[in-house]
């Protein structure tokens, strides 16, 4: 960030105590008095703490106290009837001061009293010096031998510009110090339209400050802020895409029956009990299987499903079955049915005894009832062929929050395994 | 339902044994078996004697036994230490079905020790050796079976 101009020029401003909607007037060069110090022709002492942003003021000379050996010294350098404070009008604007660097003790009264007004910039030249550059900002004759303090307590800026450039400021600022009659060109500005001859005429000093380093540093911070963005974007994409993976690995392993449901909050019991009751359930007795379920079974048999003992088949034999008489007539006609007498719950190698409830899965394996009810309590896959219970249309909604479930799950069940078996699982 | 369900298949593996296996259980308990069976003839093993525990799970059927050896032995599947932890498809966790039995499992442990399964090995350099170097495997093995299970 640095001082791209320094420019100087003449307002027109109203008397406020006369006029009220009269506006400020920038005066054209030609019936005024225009300057402009480029970067290369001025130094900056001290940055204050300037917010980077343009410093614009009223331009004039601080008072110096009248008995100070300073005020004597500065007679000769600053005409009588410069713009002092009191040529303004009595406001809050801002200012920009103007005066010649006598000494250090000098600089010091001026700085002092440049800060007990609203000062924003401070303009010093070397008087008498004809070079067209001011001496560099680090030349010892900007010292002021308090080891650069006063750029900590001076909040505005301070610039050097060349001696000619302050000593014109300095003669405009005698010129446009009184009314505007008596300001060069007055007769003709006061009889512009609108014009007032009780208007101020004033220098106003515009420090234009260069925004480059401003505006890279905010391309620097959007292509930062850019970069986050798209990293946050890409790890939420990421994130997202790694999430329905999961979720559909787990609605896959939950289709082969591979998932304790009831471990991931889901109640398996209700589910199972749901498709426990989906299950044709036959009550064993002499004549085969009577299904006493209220649905009618979807699969038709595609394997046996009616065994008998041999107990069962006395039974038969002497006509003693045993049938109350809300049972439904057998789903499966007699005709199909194949007598297997040595047949066992593969669940609890228990043969099935009449009058045992018995349940039929999907795949046609038959259990005791309460067997395969003990078995879907861990596993939704037949104890026999292990295929899936689950109907096909069966989708539990699979949430992000059921596969970290699901997963916790796992990780404690194999811990658990692991400790139970003291040994290394296959 | 679990201890009839392991007295039946205890019982009808002690009626009729299968040759080469006894069973016996450990303290009373259902839950754990003293299997001892002899080296399958034919292979390095015959001649030897193993012990083997095995344990039913409190959820047994529907959780798989675990069996390990208890006699020392040289095989691709069995851990070559005093835990003599194994390997056996029949017991994995993904294959364990309710209804597959304990004599099923002894049966598949002989034909382990028959015909080792080296692409499932859990002691990787015995099993490079079975794969390609079969009488020294065979050496290695009998003198094991001589040192541990006689
Ligand atoms: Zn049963
Ligand atoms: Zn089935």
């Amino acid at each position: 960030m640095g001082v791209e101009q320094i420019e100087t020029v003449v307002l027109l401003f109203p008397n406020i105590a006369w006029t009220k909607s009269q506006k400020v007037a920038q005066l054209q060069p030609d019936i005024s008095f225009a300057q402009a110090v480029n970067k290369g022709a001025l130094e900056i002492l001290s940055a204050g703490f300037s917010s980077g942003h343009d410093i614009r003021g009223f331009t004039y000379v601080p008072d110096l106290d009248t008995k100070s050996y300073c005020h004597k010294l500065s007679e000769s350098l600053v005409p009588n009837n410069v713009t002092r404070l009191a040529d303004l009008p009595r406001s809050d604007f801002t200012l920009v001061a103007v005066a010649p660097w006598i000494n250090a003790e000098c600089t010091q009264e001026y700085l002092a009293s440049a800060r007990a007004y609203p000062t924003r910039a401070f303009l010093f030249y070397l008087p008498g010096n004809s070079s067209s550059k001011p001496p560099h900002s680090k030349s010892p004759v900007w010292n002021l031998e308090d080891q650069g303090l006063w750029k900590k307590t001076n909040r505005f800026s301070v610039y050097a510009v060349a001696s000619t450039t302050g000593t014109q400021l300095m003669r405009q600022l005698s010129l446009y110090s009184g009314n505007m009659t008596q300001v060069p060109d007055g007769h003709v500005l006061a009889a512009l339209p609108g014009g007032d001859s009780r208007d101020y005429v004033r220098l106003y000093t515009y420090i234009h400050i260069n925004y480059t380093v401003g505006f890279q540093m905010v391309l620097y911070l959007t292509i930062i802020a850019g970069i986050l963005i798209s990293i946050i974007c890409t790890a939420t994409l990421v994130l997202k895409l790694v999430q329905r993976l999961q979720r559909s690995d787990l609605q896959q392993r939950m289709a082969r029956g591979e998932v304790d449901l009831e471990a991931l909050g889901i109640k398996r019991s209700s589910i199972a009990q749901l498709f426990i009751d989906s299950l044709p359930l036959y009550i064993c007795q002499g004549a085969g299987w009577h299904d006493i379920s209220k649905t009618v079974p979807r699969v038709q048999p595609l394997a046996p499903v009616s065994y008998l003992s041999d107990e069962d088949s006395d039974d038969q034999a002497t006509g003693a079955s045993w049938k109350p008489s809300t049972i439904t007539p057998p789903t499966i006609p007699e005709s199909t049915l194949n007598i297997s007498p040595e047949l066992h719950c593969a669940i609890c190698a228990n043969a099935f005894e009449r009058e045992g409830l018995v349940r039929r899965l999907p795949c046609c394996h038959t259990f005791h009832a309460a067997c395969i009810e003990l078995s879907l309590q861990s596993s939704t896959m037949c104890p026999v062929c292990r295929i899936s219970v689950l109907p096909y249309d069966y989708h539990p909604k699979i949430t992000n929050c059921l596969v970290r479930r699901e997963r916790k799950f796992r990780k404690l069940q194999a811990s658990s395994a692991r400790t139970w078996q003291e040994q290394a699982d296959c | 339902m679990a201890a009839k369900r392991i007295t039946r298949e205890y019982a009808e593996i002690s009626e009729s044994p299968p040759s080469g296996i006894n069973v016996s259980l450990d303290n009373d308990n259902v839950h754990k078996w003293n299997v001892v069976m002899a080296g399958p003839e034919g292979s390095p093993y015959a001649g030897g004697t193993f012990h083997l525990s095995l344990t039913l799970p409190p959820e047994y059927p529907f959780k798989a036994p675990v069996l390990s050896f208890k006699t020392r032995i040289y095989h691709p599947n069995v851990t070559n230490d005093e835990k003599g932890s194994m390997c056996i498809g029949i017991l994995k966790s993904e294959s364990w079905k309710p209804s597959s039995k304990i004599l099923a499992v002894l049966l598949a442990v002989q034909d382990l020790l028959r015909e080792p399964v080296p692409d499932d090995a859990l002691e990787a350099q015995i099993a490079d050796k079975f794969k390609n170097d079969r009488p020294g495997f065979e050496r290695d093995a009998k003198d094991a079976v001589k040192r541990w299970a006689k």
